[in-house]
This record gives structure tokens, sequence and C-alpha cells, in this order.
């Protein structure tokens, strides 16, 4: 549990600073946001979880990603830092790239305690499965309640029950592909390039008249980008690149 | 000097090419820039229309249970048929603009009404609502931050000089209402 003095500590200095600038509170949240890296497909960071529960529900959501291809991260958090639970969920997402890159299927449950707000934001490729009221619906009715008494891992444990029948019931559409790579100008450059060795090759030769030896020129290699990673084997290995676009539903308790 | 002048000649080649390339690479750099505003403003769009589409819904909800809302029902019809009209991207975001308020005032007279917060329907299309107006929040300040990228890259020097002369001009960022830069979300 988190001291509720702790929550009016961060508040109270919340509103003092506002005075000065109406951004505080949203740099210092960025700022927090930009350091979380994932502890697993469950972070903990406001320790809710015994370590039987989490490591029972991280070993669920590891066997959903090896079966479904879909990601869920539940993460707890003790405080927003001053920020608001829609933006910072949406950009938590985008941070981690939740769910595969092409696909887009992951989903986010997170939770911040002493804020009082808890979030469902699903990734594009399950927008159409898991609707906004549908989230709502998962939220009042199996998350919200045991809020109310407390039992914090306990509602996010059954909300990601109801949220992997969703990822293992549904097949997923494939999203549209995103940003189609520039094979024209990958072609003309190394076309060009290909122009510039030969004039290059051709007036050696020519300067050197025709007793000199021939050179070979050799191809300059391109650089791919990988958006995710993700490596093979039963733990957590890092998220895969997804994308969500700020779907979902959003409780207070 | 037959060689002195073919290296010479060759080396204007090389250089033109060069210039070429550079001038090209910035061109490029600049349409490709203007491509993604495109793209993120297309994004705005779709869900512009997403909040378009459940406004009927929203309202024929309402209606039934909030007979003295009738003006502000009106209004919010009225609002977003203008919305429809609308065909510039600067026309859209004015009209969009507007009907968010109007939207906003709606879900919190709503408030007053606890028999329309009974009704399972009427939960359902609050939370698609408060989905959809953050979903334009998130797309917004995509596209923004596309926009600002963009101008920032058509006025800094290399690139401003092509950008004059390809007839690239500045764009206009979608600005949120009311100065909020949180999504102007239902609150429950």
């Amino acid at each position: 549990m988190i001291p509720r003095a702790w929550h009016w500590l961060a508040w109270t200095c919340l509103w003092a600073t506002i005075g000065a600038s109406a951004q505080d509170g949203r740099i210092e949240s960025d700022r927090f946001r930009q350091g979380l890296q994932p502890q697993g497909y469950v972070s903990d960071w406001a320790g809710v979880f015994t370590p039987e529960q989490k490591s029972a529900l991280e070993q669920r959501l590891a066997e959903a990603r090896k079966t479904t291809g879909a990601e869920l991260a539940v993460v707890t958090l003790p405080s927003l830092m001053g920020g608001e639970i829609n933006d910072f969920a949406n950009k938590l997402f985008q941070q981690w790239g939740i769910g595969e890159k092409d696909k887009d299927n992951g989903i986010l449950l997170l939770a911040a305690i002493a804020d009082c707000r808890v979030r469902i934001e699903p990734g594009y490729g399950f927008e159409a499965v898991l609707t906004d009221a549908r989230c709502g619906r998962i939220l009042d009715s199996a998350v919200i309640p045991k809020f109310k008494q407390s039992d914090y891992a306990g509602g996010l444990t059954a909300g990601a029950e109801l949220l992997l029948d969703v990822m293992a019931g549904q097949p997923l559409p494939d999203t549209i592909a995103r940003n189609p790579v520039p094979v024209a100008t990958i072609v003309f450059f190394i076309f060009f390039i290909g122009i510039f060795i030969l004039i290059v090759v051709a007036a050696v030769r020519s300067h050197r008249g025709s007793g000199g030896g021939g050179h070979g020129g050799g191809g300059g290699g391109g650089g791919i980008r990988h958006g995710g990673f993700s490596r093979g084997g039963g733990g957590f290995g890092g998220f895969s690149g997804g994308r969500s676009g700020g779907g979902g539903a959003s409780r207070g308790w | 000097m037959k060689g002195g002048c073919l290296l010479t000649g060759i080396g204007l080649i090389a250089v033109v090419l060069l210039a070429g390339l550079l001038l090209m690479g910035l061109y490029n750099g600049i349409v490709t820039q203007d491509e993604e505003c495109n793209k993120a403003w297309g994004n705005v769009e779709s869900v512009l229309q997403r909040r378009f589409d459940l406004i009927p819904n929203l309202v024929n909800t309402v209606k039934g249970y909030a007979e003295h809302e009738k003006g502000l029902l009106e209004e919010v019809t009225r609002l977003r048929s203008q919305w429809g009209e609308a065909r510039t991207v600067d026309q859209k975001a004015e009209a969009a603009s507007r009907l968010e308020g109007a939207l906003g005032r709606l879900m919190v007279v709503v408030e007053n009404y606890p028999d329309i917060k009974a009704n399972q329907n009427f939960l359902a299309l609050q939370d698609e609502l408060a989905g959809t107006e953050n979903r334009i929040n998130v797309e917004r300040q995509r596209y923004n931050s596309a926009v600002q990228g963009y101008n920032t890259t058509i006025r800094r020097m290399p690139a401003a000089l092509v950008a004059r002369m390809a007839g690239f001009t500045t764009r206009t960022a979608f600005e949120a209402t009311s100065g909020a830069e949180t999504a102007p979300t239902v609150q429950f």
C-alpha cells in the first residue's frame, strides 16, 4: 500500500509550482515516464503484487505472447507525477512499443494507485475487438470493484484474464502497412553512385593509358532500421514495436 | 594537355552531379516531411469522422431523457453538419474545435440527469465518445509534431532555398480548444 500522505505531498507540490508554470507537472511526468523500462510483461512499480502473484501473471502473459503473438503489459505506478492518465498511457505505449510491429496487437493495462486512475489502452490492431465501451465494461465489472476494496493485485489479475480471453478469442486483423520503404529512392541512389564510380574508374584508366591494371569498385551497404526486438525463448525479451492511437477507457475509484 | 582537359571535365561533371544530389536530397527530405504531415492529417480526419458518426446516436439517446437540453442538442447537430461541410484543413480544424466545445458542454449537462447515467447504451456511448476524444487528441498531437518538423525544415537554411524555389510554404498546427493541453475527456 502506498501511503496516502505521499499522494497529498505530490499533489501539493504540483499545485504549488503550477503558478510558475502550468507545464511543470507535464514535464516532470514526461521525464518520469521516459525513465521507465519494462520489468517484464508485468511491471509493478507500485508494489501491489506479491512475488508469487507477479510471477504467475507474468507466466500467463508470456504464454499468451507465445501462442497468440499478442502482448499485454500490466503496469502499476505509485503516481503519474502530475501527468494525465490518457496521455501517459498512450506515450508509454509508444515508448515501449507494445505488440508486434505490423499487427499492433498490444494492450496496456495501467494503474496509478495514489492517483486512483486506471486505464486500458488497446493497440491499433485490437481496436475492432476491444472497443472503448468494452474496455470500460472490463474495468467496471472486473477491476474497479476489487480496487475499491484495495485489492489491486486481484483487480488487475481479473482484468488481465478478461483481456487474455479477448486476445485468444479473436483473429487479429492485420493493420494497413505504414511507411512503405522508398524503393525508388534507393534504386536511384545506387544508380547514381554506380555512374559516379564508373566515371572515376574510366578517368583513372584513361589517365594511366592502356597499361594500368583494372580496379573493381565495391558497392556500399545500406542501413536498415529495426523497429523493435524480440528474443526467442521463454522469458521476457522486450516488446515488439506495436502502436496505439489513444483508444480504450479510463476509470477512477 | 589532353589528360588535364579530361580531368577538368570529369571534375566539373562530378561537382554538378554532387550538387544535384545534394539539392535532390534536400528536396526529397521536404517532400517526405510534407507527406508525413498529410498522412498525419489523414489520421486526424479519420478520428474526427469517428466522432461525427457517433453524434446522431448520442443525440438520440440523450434526447429521450433530457427534453430541457433541446437547444444544446440542436447546436451539437448543427455544428456536426458544419464540420461535414468544411472542406479545407483550416475550416475543418475550426469546425472541429467548436463541435468539441459543444459536446463537452453536453456531457457536463448530462451529469444532472441520473436516469441517463443508468442507461447501459448511454454508458457505452459515453466510453466511445471519451475514447474518440482521446484519439483525436493523440492524432492531433502527432499531426502537430509532424507540422513542426516540416516547418522547421523548410525554414532552416540549406533547405529553405530549395523550399522557396519549389514553393513549399509553412503549415498551420491544429491547436486544441481553450488552450487545454490534455484531452477534454468526459468525466465520470
